[in-house]
């Protein structure tokens, strides 16, 4: 596992660097929140050790930053303080830190603080579970799993770019965005609950079996809904919750299942409504070709404050390209045939 | 009393010699240019600056378990901070000569040590 270590005390540095090299991490180094940032701008680093008062940025500044930032994977920052006293370590914790250790560190204390994180790190785990299981349910209708992989990326391009914009700026960051990427496979787990006969469909659906279909929103809600009772603090079962009840509602309340409109839709869902459909768009389906490029974007757009919040379609006509170059990286047998001409 | 504690120094290194030399040659190297950084500062007057270059030699001589030094840099730390220049001009004194003998000691371990 690689570490970073960050210290404006050379002395400390090396001392942290040798010790955690031979205890088998990779060790990289940085003189204050500053420099860590940017090597984290360069090279990914779940394991961070850094000092509280350091010049030019200190620790607190570094957490609240990576804390801010749309990284992959979790950060585990644990601070290095000679601070004592509760107020010091809320603040700490505020700020983003998961742990704390004073100086100068005990070696017996560094290896269990260092255990401590590989633990938390390795929950992460979860977050392959809750793909397997998306693509389990999605592997009914389909055999690839494309579509949740390019829909959970479609939703992180698009709530990157809001954020880049200023919007929404009271409910997006860095968090937000890994919650919205981690749990937006899940969309449509309630349809493990649609008999075949249903799902599988080909021909139109009755008025009946549309009412089924559509009993996939509440079916998947009730069970996120139950784990929710049991771990009320778990933010991703609850972002998971929210996209899973609400993908199919529709900005202007003509949606599904309970016709929530405009803001009284959760985020999470009105960013994941889009990435769905232009997904759907855009894929082939036995009952309908897909539609190119230029034909999806005319769609969306048309929906701007219909279907679609309208910052939504908005932040979706400014980052478009970027959808295709991720259509492109990820494509399947059912993705559209041609790929619009490069610039 | 020895200025460095051996011991607890090569505990939180592990045990691993190799380590410990690194760090001392470090501070050896390095000692003298945080003490000065101290005195710089508190000759122009700057407090915050002072207790800020306190609070490093805090550090960087705790880990070497340097005790006294350690305490020491903690106490400028403090009286820097609320511009105690008496107190200041006081421990500066003591902190010198705690500093040379610890670069004493230093010089004596990394000699004694195994190639």
């Amino acid at each position: 596992m690689k570490a970073l270590v960050v210290d404006d005390d050379p002395i400390t540095l090396t001392l942290l660097r040798d010790s955690l090299k031979y205890l088998g991490y990779e060790v990289a180094t940085a003189r204050n929140g500053r420099e860590a940032l940017a090597y984290l701008d360069k090279e990914p680093c779940r394991l961070i050790i850094s000092d509280w008062v350091m010049p030019e940025m200190d620790g607190i500044a570094l957490c609240k930053a990576i804390r801010e930032r749309p990284i992959g994977g979790y950060v585990y920052i644990v601070l290095l303080t000679s601070k004592g006293g509760t107020t010091n370590l809320v603040e700490g914790y505020a700020a983003g830190a998961d742990d704390f250790m004073s100086k100068p560190f005990e070696p017996a204390e560094l290896n269990s603080r260092l255990r401590t994180a590989r633990r938390i790190l390795s929950l992460e785990g979860r977050d392959v579970t809750i793909f397997a299981l998306a693509r389990l349910a999605e592997s009914r209708e389909s055999d690839t799993g494309v579509h949740v992989e390019r829909s959970r990326c479609f939703a992180q391009t698009l709530a990157r770019d809001l954020a880049a914009a200023g919007k929404f700026t009271d409910e997006i960051d860095g968090e937000f965005i890994r919650l919205l990427y981690l749990t937006s496979p899940l969309h449509d787990i309630g349809k493990i609950g649609i008999p075949d006969s249903v799902l599988l469909k080909t021909d139109h659906l009755s008025d009946e079996e549309f009412e089924t279909i559509k009993t996939h929103t509440t079916r998947g809600a009730v069970t996120l809904e139950e784990a929710l009772r049991d771990f009320p603090e778990a933010k991703f079962l609850r972002m998971a919750r929210d996209i899973v009840l609400n993908h199919h509602e529709r900005y202007d309340g003509k949606g599904y299942p309970k016709g929530l409109a405009g803001e009284a839709i959760p985020l999470c869902a009105r960013i994941y409504a889009l990435a769905d459909a232009y997904d759907a768009l855009i894929s082939r389906h036995v009952y309908r070709d897909a539609v190119d490029f230029e034909g999806a974007r005319q769609i969306i757009a048309a929906e701007r404050g219909k279907q679609f919040d309208p910052q939504i379609v908005d932040s979706f006509l400014r980052c478009e390209e970027r959808f295709i170059e991720l259509c492109k990286t990820t494509k399947d047998p059912s993705t559209q045939r041609e790929l619009p001409e490069e610039a | 009393m020895n200025a460095i504690n051996v011991e607890e120094l090569l505990e939180r290194c592990m045990g691993v010699h190799s380590i410990m030399e690194t760090v001392l040659a470090e501070f050896r190297d390095l000692g003298e240019e945080m003490l000065r950084n101290i005195e710089t500062r508190l000759d122009e007057g700057a407090w915050r600056k002072a207790s800020e270059a306190a609070h490093s030699l805090k550090g960087a001589s705790g880990n070497i378990s340097a005790e006294s030094l350690h305490a020491l840099a903690a106490k400028m730390e403090i009286c820097a901070e609320k511009a105690d220049a008496e107190a200041c001009n006081e421990l500066r004194q003591v902190l010198r000569r705690e500093m040379e003998l610890c670069l004493h000691d230093i010089s004596e371990i990394l000699n004694d040590c195994p190639v």
